[in-house]
């Protein structure tokens, strides 16, 4: 039946605004109702609903995570979180300067060493609960290894006044993208820090002289960098991804949401949703001669879901 | 007519494999067909059949454990047959399979009916819980935040060049006037009233929570007659007897928590369409609670018997003088036409008050110090 292989192989996202909206409606409801506790599973539903809803290459993604392993995780979270806070509270409570200065250099220090560790367990998350066709996604980064490298390209941002913030983002991205496993899949990042740092520069300046009108163009420019310097291999082949995303149609996009959101109070977001994710799906493509039929199963089942809900505390955005 | 053409997944690799699902007693029955022509056949056991969702019409069905087998059926007899054949048994999650087949009209109604109900929370029962809140906070506390503020905010009066920015200076002779005057008035509060006068011509006075009152000079300077300063201490003391900070606080802390609360799962734009909402709100809240330090204000001045215009003529001179930088987190006083119509209507008219004497001669040496210090 698929004898044919073209040479291109798209994303599509296609969920529906009315059915998303049912969703975050009863996401809304539980969550107001439980003071927020409902959050794990209300995000799990989310999760579910999108992958369920985004196809490649005939076939959907499915994410195997549940409410249940979220809400451990989101314990753990809280708690961290109540330790954090709770020991900064008590130090300035105390009234004792040097005891306070020392609780906030601590919790800086813990704060940048969480990040890494919670975008750790978020990848290994997941990535374990997400499949297509059967076979899971897997990371396989050691944490130590990402720790010494945050902790490192940290330093060497602040110490450079936030001009190495490039190469850091690179170097997070190569690492990362480099562990990514899907089945027999590998992927490799080639993207580096100094065209990576013009680019943006340019994105900067172009959008400062055109009253911020470039911003769109240079956000495409940003997500192409990004999807192109990836790439898949199977089996030896190369298979490069590419983005067709115009920055015009972004723009178009975005006006539009903007719209949506503000006439509506925010109530039209299930559909804003459906149309900013359809942007981006439709907007990925694979190229090379993929062999969806050929992957192996290569990961083992993993079961840990505190660094999901980490990296949302810290506002991480991981795609 | 139980058996359903299907795609499937072993879970090993990602290939598709076609076959067909017999619904036997107790378990499913799978037929393989292989592209070399040959068949095999697996048995899913019921009770290891992972419940699911629909997608599109798509029904997926995983099975067993990690790695998961995975069964799509896009026949839509297939859920009727499942339900026949399986009566008792729950494949899909109940609660979704409700809520997917209610229209999107029941959806909008409970949106509608939340949207309704979370306003009305908001809007009249927060604010009575949060003031029931404020109202819990021991005095002794209320007192030492109220004398922590204060210390962080007026300096003494020695480093002058240093008091510029933020620091309000002490102005001790008219402070001490100011305190003696105090006392020959009786608030009917709890509270230890305190009073610190600040060299500084804005023409306005606020109150800390707990009894800390800070007048402005320039406002004194304004002032012709005790009873308008007696009214401006009148108002200001009930800001403190009636905790309206403490109210105040709790009231937009509250909301702004409930607001946070509701649009968790939401949107940006949502939340700070919301929270501005909240602020103007509380703008509206703090006109209420200057109405009630007015009213307080004025019975304070009919209980001591001091001339009642003084409050209208205080409003008079903020009028005039206000062209203040009054930080906007302490109470500051927006002064309406409702405040001066209640003013007005209020004082009594040709009323004789009782002659103070001890009162007037303390207002005389507030007057005689500005007098001689003014340049
Ligand atoms: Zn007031």
């Amino acid at each position: 039946m698929e004898q044919t292989q073209p040479e291109f192989r798209q994303f599509t996202y296609y969920g529906k605004g009315p059915e998303l909206f049912k969703i975050y409606i009863i996401n809304w409801l539980l969550t107001i109702v439980t003071l927020g506790f409902y959050y794990p599973w209300a995000k799990a539903a989310l999760l579910k609903y999108n992958y369920q809803h985004t196809q490649f290459d005939g076939s959907n993604f499915t994410f195997h995570g549940t409410g249940k392993e979220m809400f451990k995780g989101f314990l753990k979270v809280i708690g961290v979180i109540v330790v954090l806070y709770g020991s900064l509270l008590a130090a300035q409570l105390s009234g004792n300067a040097s005891l306070t200065l020392t609780v906030i250099l601590i919790f800086y220090i813990v704060l940048i060493l969480l990040v890494p560790f919670a975008i750790h367990g978020s990848l290994r998350y997941r990535a374990s609960r997400s499949s297509w066709r059967g076979i899971h996604f897997g990371y396989r980064g050691d944490r130590t290894t990402l720790v010494k490298l945050f902790v490192k390209d940290v330093l060497l941002t602040i110490i450079t006044f936030g001009i190495y913030n490039s190469w850091f983002i690179n170097d997070l991205r190569t690492y990362i993208i480099g562990n990514i496993r899907f089945g027999n899949i590998t992927f490799e990042y080639t993207g580096n820090g100094a065209d990576f740092f013009w680019l943006n520069l340019k994105g900067r300046i172009l959008t400062g002289l055109s009253f911020g009108f470039y911003f769109f163009w240079y956000s495409m420019e940003l997500f192409e960098y990004y999807i192109e310097n990836i790439y898949a291999q199977q089996d030896g082949k190369h298979l490069p991804i590419r983005s067709t995303a115009k920055g015009g149609d972004f723009f178009a996009l975005t006006i539009v949401n903007f719209f949506l959101l503000v006439f509506t109070l925010g109530l039209a977001f299930p559909w804003v949703q459906v149309r900013t994710l359809q942007f981006f799906m439709s907007n990925i493509w694979v190229q090379g001669e993929f062999d969806g039929n050929s992957l192996v199963q290569t990961e083992e089942e993993y079961k840990d879901a505190s660094g999901d809900d980490m990296v949302d505390m810290l506002d991480l955005d991981l795609l | 007519m139980n058996t359903f053409e299907i795609k499937y997944f072993d879970g090993k690799t990602s290939a598709i494999q076609y076959g067909t699902v017999k619904l036997a007693y107790g378990h499913w029955d799978i037929r393989l067909n292989h592209p070399d022509g040959t068949m095999s056949s697996i048995h899913w056991q019921l009770k290891d059949i992972k419940q699911t969702e629909f997608v599109g019409n798509t029904n997926i069905f995983k099975y067993g454990d990690f790695p998961q087998q995975t069964l799509e059926c896009t026949d839509s007899d297939f859920v009727k047959a499942l339900q026949k054949e399986y009566p008792n048994y729950e494949f899909f999650k109940k609660e979704y399979v409700w809520a997917l087949n209610k229209g999107l009209e029941v959806f909008i109604g409970i949106t509608v009916v939340l949207l309704a109900l979370c306003f009305g929370i908001y809007k009249y029962i927060l604010p009575t819980v949060a003031e029931g809140l404020a109202l819990t906070v021991p005095q002794e506390y209320e007192i030492k935040w109220g004398d922590m503020m204060f210390e962080n905010m007026i300096q003494a009066p020695q480093k002058e060049d240093l008091s510029e920015s933020l620091n309000l200076t002490k102005n001790d002779t008219l402070s001490k006037l100011a305190n003696q005057f105090a006392k020959e008035m009786d608030f009917k509060t709890t509270y230890p009233i305190k009073i610190t006068v600040v060299d500084e011509k804005v023409v306005n006075a606020f109150a800390l929570p707990g009894g800390n009152i800070v007048v402005f000079n320039g406002l004194l300077q304004k002032m012709k007659n005790k009873e308008e300063f007696a009214a401006l201490l009148g108002h200001e003391v009930a800001h403190v007897t009636h905790k309206h900070s403490l109210k105040n606080i709790f009231r937009s802390l509250s909301g702004y928590l409930f607001i946070s609360l509701i649009t968790n799962d939401l949107n940006g734009v949502t939340a700070v369409i919301l929270e501005n909402a909240n602020q103007l709100q509380n703008l509206g809240y703090s006109r209420e609670l200057e109405a009630e330090a007015d009213a307080s204000s004025m019975k304070t001045l009919k209980t001591n018997q001091i001339a009642t215009k003084g409050l209208y003529n205080l409003f008079k001179i903020l009028e005039d003088g206000n062209h203040g930088e009054i930080p906007e987190i302490l109470s500051s006083h927006p002064l309406t036409d409702e405040r001066k119509k209640f003013a007005k209507k209020n004082q009594i008219l040709n009323e004789k008050p009782i002659e103070k004497a001890r009162l007037e001669s303390v207002w005389g040496e507030i007057i005689a110090y500005n007098s001689k210090n003014k340049k």
